[in-house]
């Protein structure tokens, strides 16, 4: 459940925008989502997505979050009132990677996939990886 | 119109996270803005179950991404349909952007008479001396 990451909007290997997401940061978790998000900016701009502009995914991946958040909190809380969508603790907007974090993953903005969407690429977190070794 | 600027949410002087705003960036619509938005978090968040949402940085950034998207499409929706996620007027960024014309600094970890973070602009507004 907490398994905290970065999510980098890169474009051409210069991180231009970071994410930290608090929660379901493993790869079954994240890169299912990015997709469904990725469908869902089509959907919602159509043919004025810009995937090619990291600063602005970025933002709308802020968005995507609360939105999803909401959607569950609507499904299983018993309040009836309107989803509080500023007390959403999911995701935060940073300029450097969360030192629990386990994953970081690459949005590449430059590199798209056969669907136009941008190409994602992960890997363990290399400082948490040096911790672990550290106290071996 | 398309003022733009940038807002560093900070602790002290260390910037935590950058926004960058495409359009109304004067000082005039983003400190009342700004006023705003605290009072909505603040409405919104319970502080039994989350005594920190003004300290940190990241979360109210988010939040404030959140919220002034919210009311962006709100605006535009009144004129034409749109999608949640058609949003193009905010930004998160790492580095301010050379057309900024303001930098302003929420600073998490001072707080007003409100329990509101202060928020600092640069260059000072001018104050029209029929204003004093």
């Amino acid at each position: 459940m907490s398994t905290r990451c970065n999510i980098h909007f890169n474009y051409s290997d210069e991180i231009i925008a970071n994410i930290y997401r608090h929660s379901d940061g493993y790869p079954d978790g994240v890169l299912p989502d990015l997709q469904t998000f990725f469908k869902e900016v089509k959907e919602h701009c159509g043919s004025d997505t810009r995937f090619n502009d990291p600063s602005y995914l970025a933002a709308k991946y802020v968005v995507w979050e609360a939105n999803e958040n909401a959607i569950l909190e609507a499904k299983y809380s018993r309040s009836k009132t309107e989803p509080k969508r500023l007390a959403f603790l999911g995701v935060g907007v940073t300029l450097h990677d969360a030192p629990d974090g386990e994953y970081v993953y690459k949005v590449n903005c430059d590199e798209h996939d056969a669907n136009g969407f941008p190409v994602v690429t992960y890997e363990p977190d290399d400082e948490l990886n040096r911790d672990e070794e550290d106290n071996e | 119109m398309s003022t733009h600027c940038n807002i560093h949410f900070n602790h002290g002087q260390k910037t935590y996270a950058n926004i960058y705003l495409r359009t109304d960036g004067y000082p005039d619509a983003v400190l009342p803005n700004f006023q705003i938005f605290f009072r909505e978090v603040a409405t919104q968040c319970d502080k039994t179950l989350y005594p920190s949402f003004f300290d940190d940085a990241p979360y109210l950034a988010a939040k404030f991404v959140i919220w002034q998207s919210d009311y962006n499409v709100k605006v535009i929706s009144k004129f034409q349909a749109i999608g949640k996620l058609a949003i193009y007027g905010i930004a998160v960024v790492n580095e301010d952007s050379p057309m900024s014309e303001y930098i302003y600094t929420v600073d998490c970890m001072t707080q007003d008479v409100n329990g509101f973070p202060i928020v600092n602009c640069v260059p000072e507004p001018e104050i029209d001396e029929d204003d004093k």
